[in-house]
């Protein structure tokens, strides 16, 4: 990614967290205290991404992976 | 509200009787097509109610139900056919489009049926006919799968069966209907349902086979059994809550598995796992928003499934690789940008992006769960959305398309190009059904059971939505120099039936079989013994007492150098060389004569005594 593009990206982040701050026409439908946290999903996208990612590589992988003729031999 | 209609499944009965006999490629191909349009005009007309109700025994067979759920399913299965039917139009062998239209008129009847004799009827043509998809891609790997996809669905018609019977040893009624759980039959039809629902542990068979099936076929297997469970969930089992705990658990243990796979279509294959447990999710939580939500995700699931099978199909078919492992690094972009744009149409609906149909319906779903106040059944769908859109939306096209190569050794050139036109337009025609939908979605509200009140597109949704998908994006990108491809095999819990099948071979062909030999070899002695001894009727009692002589003499067979055993065996071999000869043998005709005297005799004496 070039300079620029980073600073886009990186741009369109802090806008669309910060447009979770303001709630035009009433707040959304809210259930549970997390979902009034401002940038919850924001967050939990993050967080939750990168448990997804280790989760499967360090955890599954290694446990339930063996060589691809596994179930030939 | 009673008497006879069209039932639009006949229509794909019929086709599939006419396809291989209809002359030249043309009428086949416009009898291909012709099909599902005459189904959809049928479904159009027909109205509300219980028809085509068949006396059987002491019940009724219900051939259809007409109602706003069943209506629902069956629209989107009549469409999906019609996609299906167009990208298959450059097959040549009309054996495949056979087994996909009695599978599709065969998912109709189960949609339609009103009692569980005819949903297991349907039930049993499903996986019947589905399992030639399958075994049309002619590879060894596929003739397998197919069989495992085979036995796990025959595993679970029984299952079924063994249910309905019991209801009718129970209740005395074959009726399908909504609120029956509870009691032994329940508990079995609701293990039948889950087998093709691909629940968890009784998923394998999908991620097995589908990726096996041949390239248009695998579309068709995405749509109808996963979707046709789905539908009988709703039907009888709306509100059971351990439903909605599999469906919470079935949606990341998809995206998990998901993530570590470099076959395409075994991805995607884990992904329809994971949407799927949105749907059985939806049902478990059983208010009607839930319904509604699983209803109209299975509607836009069908379709966006079907175009990222038909999106990898596509490139399958042009480049002949399936694996991201050999695909990362050819600039695909450069090739089948076409493909890739169709591809991100249905990779943003799974997605869930805003505009596209996933949107519109998964978020029904999150919402149900929020508004039954199940916080962590919430937070877990929310979890497999970010698994959905990290594999499907980001992992899978940038490997496939773009990607820097896997094995740079391989220095093969760059493959690509365009796939036939047939493919392209079946795939248009999808995309543009997901972003209609998304656009517009009460044209798919109106359809749903329950009448819907709820708005997708409000301001806080889409932003949320949004800031979840980009800082997914942001984590993939900051951790996307750490993945690693690798072709390997992961295991899931169709380890059991693979590697127990084999243990169960070794067990019958090692142990069993040497049982069996010992006893055939101990048999056969004595059989053996007689022949022998009956060789000379006139010496066999002799012989039959010395040889309880000589194992007497022996020690009952332990010892084996007797003085006595050795006399006692010479004179066994002595005699046992007397042959039979009738000459020998024929001078003792008074023998005869004075047993008849004896026997008269004794018969006189008791007739006598009496």
């Amino acid at each position: 990614m070039t300079k620029g593009k980073k600073i886009l990206f990186a741009a369109i982040l802090i806008i669309v967290v910060a447009l979770d701050f303001y709630h035009p026409g009433g707040a959304h439908e809210v259930h549970f205290w997390w979902q009034k946290i401002p940038g919850f999903d924001a967050i939990f996208g993050f967080l939750g991404c990168f448990f997804l990612m280790l989760f499967a590589k360090k955890v599954i992988y290694p446990l339930f992976s063996r060589e691809e003729d596994y179930y030939d031999r | 509200m009673t008497g006879s209609v069209m039932p639009p499944y006949i229509y794909y009965f019929i086709g599939a009787l006419l396809l291989p006999v209809v002359p030249g490629r043309l009428a086949k191909r416009a009898l291909t097509l012709l099909v599902p349009v005459l189904a959809f005009a049928a479904l159009v007309a027909v109205p509300k109610g219980s028809y085509n109700i068949i006396p059987f025994l002491n019940y009724h067979l219900i051939l259809m139900r007409v109602d706003k759920l069943s209506l629902v399913f069956s629209y989107v299965f009549v469409i999906m056919s019609f996609i299906g039917a167009i990208y298959a139009l450059h097959i040549k062998e009309e054996g495949q489009m056979v087994a996909a239209f009695l599978y599709v008129g065969s998912t109709l009847g189960v949609t339609f049926a009103g009692d569980y004799f005819t949903l297991f009827f349907f039930w049993e043509i499903m996986a019947g006919a589905s399992v030639f998809l399958i075994w049309y891609n002619k590879t060894e790997a596929s003739v397998k799968a197919g069989y495992r996809y085979l036995l796990v669905h025959v595993a679970g018609g029984c299952l079924l069966l063994a249910g309905i019977l019991l209801q009718i040893a129970t209740k005395h009624s074959i009726a399908f209907e909504p609120g029956s759980f509870g009691g032994v039959a329940s508990y079995f039809i609701l293990a039948g349902f889950i087998v093709n629902a691909a629940v968890p542990p009784f998923h394998p068979w999908l991620p097995d086979a589908y990726p096996m099936g041949t390239i248009t076929g695998s579309v068709f297997l995405t749509a109808y059994t996963t979707k046709s469970a789905v539908y009988v969930l709703c039907r009888g089992f709306a509100g059971v809550e351990v439903l909605m705990w599999l469906g919470a658990i079935m949606a990341i243990y998809g995206v998990v598995y998901a993530f570590i796979e470099v076959d395409m279509r075994k991805l995607l294959s884990y992904h329809i796992v994971s949407q799927v447990g949105y749907m059985v999710c939806g049902v478990g939580i059983g208010t009607e928003l839930a319904l509604n939500g699983s209803a109209a995700h299975a509607f836009c699931h069908i379709l966006y499934k079907a175009l990222l099978f038909m999106a990898c199909g596509a490139v399958i078919h042009v480049t002949g690789k399936r694996k991201l492992t050999e695909l990362s690094g050819k600039g695909l972009y450069k090739t089948m940008p076409f493909t890739l744009a169709m591809y991100m149409i249905a990779a943003f609906s799974i997605s869930a992006v805003p505009l596209f149909n996933g949107f519109i319906s998964k978020s029904m779903v999150v919402a149900g769960a929020g508004e039954a106040h199940h916080g962590l059944v919430e937070l877990m769908l929310h979890l497999a959305s970010v698994g959905t859109f990290l594999s499907v939306g980001l992992k899978l096209p940038y490997f496939a398309w773009f990607g820097k190569p896997i094995h740079p050794h391989e220095a093969e050139p760059v493959m690509g190009g365009r796939p036939p036109l047939n493919m392209e337009i079946a795939m248009a025609i999808a995309g543009f059904l997901c972003i209609a939908l998304g656009v517009y979605p009460d044209a798919l509200y109106r359809l749903l059971p329950y009448a819907v009140n709820f708005h997708p597109y409000t301001y806080g949704h889409v932003v949320k939505t949004m800031g979840m998908l980009l800082f997914v994006l942001l984590a993939f990108v900051i951790y996307l120099p750490k993945i690693s491809l690798h072709d390997r095999t992961n295991l899931d819990t169709d380890w059991f039936y693979r590697k127990g099948a084999s243990l169960l071979y070794r067990f019958v062909s090692g142990p069993m079989d040497a049982f069996y030999r010992n006893m055939q070899a101990r048999f056969s002695r004595q059989v053996d013994f007689i022949a022998f001894v009956a060789k000379n009727p006139y010496t066999a009692p002799a012989l039959l007492w010395l040889g309880f002589e000589r194992f007497v003499a022996s020690g009952f067979g332990v010892l084996k150098s007797v003085p006595d055993l050795a006399r006692v065996e010479a004179k066994f071999q002595d005699l046992s060389k007397k042959d039979y000869t009738p000459e020998a043998y024929k001078s003792p005709v008074g023998v005869g004569v004075m047993l008849s005297v004896f026997f008269l005799a004794v018969f006189m004496l008791i007739y006598l005594l009496r």
